[in-house]
């Protein structure tokens, strides 16, 4: 009996090692972005994040934590999980302050404005719903994730506590999984969340049409007792950790706000009630009136429902405008310097040093809709579009692997990055400029309605292999009006 | 409670923690048994509980009866109350549907309509196993080959033994119930070797039986989407789908008992190595065969009594055997194919052997036989074919479609392999029916356990690992229905 029991101890310590080690390298992955999202808090240096947001889709599409970095200079992260509640934001907050001492904490409160049933009612004769759990796999195994897991999945908690049972058949396609594990390995969670690709997309005519024509209910729309004790349970969490905690919303569409804003002030009232006794928590509301948020913010969405989100017009204005509100409210945040990491903040007034290759960049213009090149060209809005193609490069770097940014800078509440550009032909130019500019071409087709009217100057980056920037600005500048 | 359920890794540690704490004191160690049997049995409806008390106390009562008198008369009352109610409980869970569907579809024949409701009717998991197993006891008693126990509790938990209970292999009363009043002692080998064979039961359920199942149902479920090339593809899977999922499930069961200190039989032996059809029923559900052989083909003269009442038993028995696998036609077409092609075997059997006796041949190596193992894997999936379609007009599709529409070309198609899955999960399950094939052909000559025994033990527990690994890496896990054991439905 000793014998056995001795094997079976050492032999049940040596499986779950590997096991561990295994979850670890191939299963908890950072290729699904609400994984990515919880990863980046155990990936990211301990203690150096002092902002932490937490939310649903609405947040990963509409607040922008690259911009908040580089307008206010404050580390700060994103955990988001799609369609999530209060209960599983309550878990995520844990989780984030295992690793890192937040002084600020975001939640963005779709979850409580959101007309879903599930999101209400949560939490059913002490079970969460299993729904929306998807920054459950984003978690490193440890005793948050076994109470995370076990209070939703109860006896299939083993199932779901370790990724390498739910994603156990991630071989089915080999050359996915081979590129999700190389990307896990050679990229931060963070470098993944901040330079994902940005949404340029506009809701469509025709789905305008048919949002106008659907009726949302208001009546599901209410801040729930169960949502109320979770609630407490984070402002519990907030005493002890010594946090603020702030509230954003991010806009929806206007139709949908126009039609549920009797939902919407119910929330909103009960939430100004409950934070009324506690100082530490705020609200804060965008400047942009919600009739404003027309269908050029909207990214254009299979299906007709209350689950819009913003694109990159939207995202940017929102992020610019709470960056402001973060650094005016709450000034005692540290604020990092720091090598830029992203391509914002090149882009945006920051305490960020510049880079030492600041203008480095070769680079020339070809056309932007009015083939004259004055240095103001103006654009008239019945165009549509703005076209514009051109070429640039850095003899340092190797330009095919380099990544390329063409920016669209009003000021410094308002730039657009454009990031999937078309590769051009470059015979012409290599041929004027030589064999260096191979590679170099590119042409873009704005859609006008992204940009808001004002003067924009047109700059150049240039990402390298090496992760070193390469920036200019090219002294032209168009005029929207 | 399936096997390869979160359930059972959790019912199965803590009983084998308990059992081993009771085992030395038997009636405890039985009553716990009971017990846990109950609950093992009653996770799927409690209400099922109320039959297999039922049949147990009837069956432990009639045994004592019987035994108490020597009366023939009385005694073969006592039997036909045994079988009336024991087969009635099995036929009204089981075939009443299917004889009132019959009996409308025989009118219908005749150009009549009769208008019938079929019950709703829900079969108890695993009524035929343990119908059979319990008819055993009171049939060796009433052969006057078994002593009928007094201990009631020992006989309930033979009853219900739960490694067995639901899909067997089906136990004879004079090989497990003595087993109830032996003392079992901790025997780390016996408990090492049992553990091994459920986490290889495990892998075949796991790891090849529910990953075919995905192809095999996508093809068996859609028969007029499908070519011929996917007809014969999907039965040869379903060939090692079937296997994988019921020796997998005897495997877990052996195992289990093993643990526990208790032997019971085996039931499979490599079936797909058979050079015959004879061969392969002693290599197929062994514990089936050997009952229908002992219970049906003896008592009704087996080969006894001229060549005529031979075959004519034997068709017997195996229209008898595909009827107990389920109430369907086709599974009494596949018990006929078996019969008709098993008596045939009987019949060229004078001839065969005064083949093999000519000099010529005589030269030729045993070996050799080897080369009727496709021929008879290619007959056993034939029938497997009406097993697994669902009707007989399907089965009849399916196999002219195979021999009509089987194309070379297709092959080289890889549409042809991702059927319901990826090229990856296709060639991850035939490189482990290679695999297992292979183990099993060492297995049969050199045993591998014993092999196993005799390695390092780093070498013993790295091979564990990649076991368990493997499973929960390449295992379907599914969940309710889909994850069932196949023969849970007989």
């Amino acid at each position: 009996m000793k014998q056995l029991l001795f094997k079976t101890v050492i032999f049940s310590i040596i499986f779950l090692l590997l096991l561990f080690f295994i979850d670890k390298k191939y299963y908890r992955l950072k290729n699904e972005p609400f994984i990515n999202s919880v990863m980046s808090l155990e990936d990211a240096p301990k203690d150096s994040y002092e902002i932490v947001f937490f939310g649903s889709s609405h947040l990963y599409r509409g607040i922008e934590p690259a911009i908040i970095k580089a307008k206010t200079g404050i580390n700060n992260t994103v955990v988001h999980g799609g369609g999530t509640h209060l209960g599983n934001v309550y878990y995520d907050i844990i989780e984030s302050l295992k690793y890192h001492s937040p002084k600020l904490i975001v939640i963005e409160t779709w979850p409580l404005y959101s007309p879903s049933p599930i999101n209400n009612n949560f939490l059913k004769d002490g079970k969460m719903t299993p729904v929306k759990a998807s920054t459950l796999y984003g978690k490193k195994p440890g005793f948050n994730k076994l109470e995370q897991a076990f209070i939703t999945y109860g006896k299939e908690t083993p199932y779901h506590f370790l990724n390498t049972f739910i994603f156990h058949e991630n071989w089915k396609n080999l050359t996915k999984w081979k590129k999700d594990i190389d990307q896990s390995s050679k990229l931060t969670a963070e470098e993944i969340y901040y330079k994902r690709p940005k949404k340029y997309d506009i809701l469509d005519i025709d789905k305008v049409e048919k949002y106008t024509n659907f009726k949302f209910k208001n009546n599901q729309i209410y801040l729930s007792s169960t949502e109320k004790t979770y609630l407490d349970k984070i402002n519990k969490l907030a005493q002890k950790n010594n946090f603020s905690l702030l509230f954003i919303t991010v806009p929806v569409y206007k139709e949908y706000t126009s039609q549920t804003v009797e939902g919407y002030r119910r929330v909103q009232n009960e939430l100004k009630e409950y934070i009324k006794p506690y100082p530490n928590m705020s609200i804060w509301s965008s400047k942009i009136t919600p009739e404003n948020i027309d269908r050029t913010y909207i990214i254009n969405e299979r299906k007709i429902n209350s689950n819009q989100h913003l694109n990159n017009k939207g995202t940017t204005i929102i992020s610019c405008e709470l960056a402001d509100y973060i650094l005016e409210k709450y000034p005692q945040l540290e604020k990092k310097n720091g090598s830029p990491k992203f391509v914002e903040e090149f882009i945006y007034k920051t305490p960020n040093q510049k880079p030492d290759d600041l203008n480095s960049v070769v680079h020339k213009l070809n056309y932007i809709n009015d083939p004259s090149k004055n240095d103001l060209i103006y654009i008239d809005r019945s165009d549509k579009v703005l076209k514009i193609s051109g070429c640039f490069f850095n003899k340092k770097i190797d330009n095919k692997s380099a990544k390329k940014f063409v920016i669209l800078k009003r000021d410094d509440n308002f730039a657009l990055i454009f990031d999937r550009l078309f590769k051009g032909d470059y015979t012409r130019v290599t041929k004027e400029f030589g064999e260096a500019f191979s590679h170099s071409t590119y042409s873009k087709t704005i859609d006008l309605d992204l940009l808001l009217d004002g003067n924009y100057e047109i700059i150049h980056v240039l990402e390298s292999n090496e992760k070193k920037y390469f920036y200019e600005y090219t002294g032209y500048k168009i005029k929207i009006e | 409670m399936l096997f390869n359920s979160i359930d059972f890794a959790i019912f199965f540690p803590i009983v084998f923690i308990l059992y081993w704490i009771v085992a030395k004191k038997i009636k405890l160690r039985n009553f716990f048994l009971l017990v846990v049997s109950y609950y093992f049995y009653g996770s799927w409806d409690w209400r099922f509980l109320f039959l297999i008390a039922a049949s147990s106390i009837l069956d432990f009562y009639i045994g004592k009866t019987m035994a108490k008198t020597e009366v023939k008369k009385k005694r073969k009352l006592l039997l036909i109350i045994s079988l009336v109610f024991n087969l009635g409980l099995l036929c009204y869970f089981k075939y009443t549907n299917f004889f009132i569907e019959s009996f409308v579809n025989t009118f219908r024949l005749f150009g009549s309509t009769l208008e019938a409701t079929t019950l709703q009717i829900i079969l108890p998991v695993g009524i035929s196993f343990y119908t059979f197993q319990t008819l055993s006891y009171t049939i060796d008693i009433y052969r006057n080959k078994l002593e009928p126990t007094k201990d009631a509790i020992a006989f309930f938990a033979f009853v219900s033994f739960f490694p067995q209970l639901v899909a067997g292999p089906i136990e004879r009363a004079s090989h497990l119930l003595p087993q109830f009043f032996k003392t079992h002692k901790f025997n780390y080998n016996q408990i090492r070797s049992g553990l091994l064979l459920m986490a290889f039961g495990l892998f075949k359920k796991m790891v090849i039986a529910d990953r075919a199942a995905i192809y095999v149902n996508e093809v068996y479920n859609n028969v007029d989407d499908h070519n011929g090339t996917s007809y014969a593809i999907a039965t040869v899977l379903f060939a090692f789908q079937i296997y994988c999922d019921f020796s997998g499930y005897s495997d877990i069961a052996i195992g289990a008992a093993r643990t526990m200190g208790f032997d019971l039989m085996k039931n499979f032996k490599s079936p797909y190595f058979a050079v015959s059809l004879t061969d392969f029923w002693r290599r197929w559900h062994i514990s089936l065969s050997t009952w229908f052989r002992d219970y049906v083909y003896i008592p009704l003269g087996g080969s006894k009594k001229g060549n005529f009442r031979t075959y004519a038993n034997l068709f017997i028995v195996f229209v008898v055997s595909g009827f107990w696998h389920g109430a369907a036609w086709t599974f009494i077409i596949w018990g006929a194919i078996h019969g008709v092609i098993l008596m045939s075997e009987k019949a060229l059997l004078p001839v065969k052997s005064k083949i093999a006796n000519h000099s010529l041949l005589k030269q030729i190596p045993k070996w050799c036989n080897v080369l009727y193992i496709p021929l008879i894997f290619m007959i056993v999936c034939f029938a497997w074919v009406f097993f697994r379609a669902n009707g007989v007009q399907n089965a009849f599709t399916i196999i002219s479609s195979s021999i009509t529409d089987f194309k070379i070309s297709d092959l080289k198609n890889i549409e042809t392999y991702t059927i319901g899955f990826t090229i990856n999960e296709f060639i991850v399950l035939t490189s482990f029916i290679c695999l297992l094939l292979i183990a099993e052909a060492i297995h049969n000559t050199f045993g591998l356990f014993s092999i196993l025994q005799k390695q390092f033990l780093p070498i013993r527990w790295t091979l564990y690992l990649v076991i368990v690994m493997t499973i929960i890496i390449f295992g379907v896990y599914g969940d309710g229905k889909d994850a069932e054991f196949i023969y849970f439905q007989f």
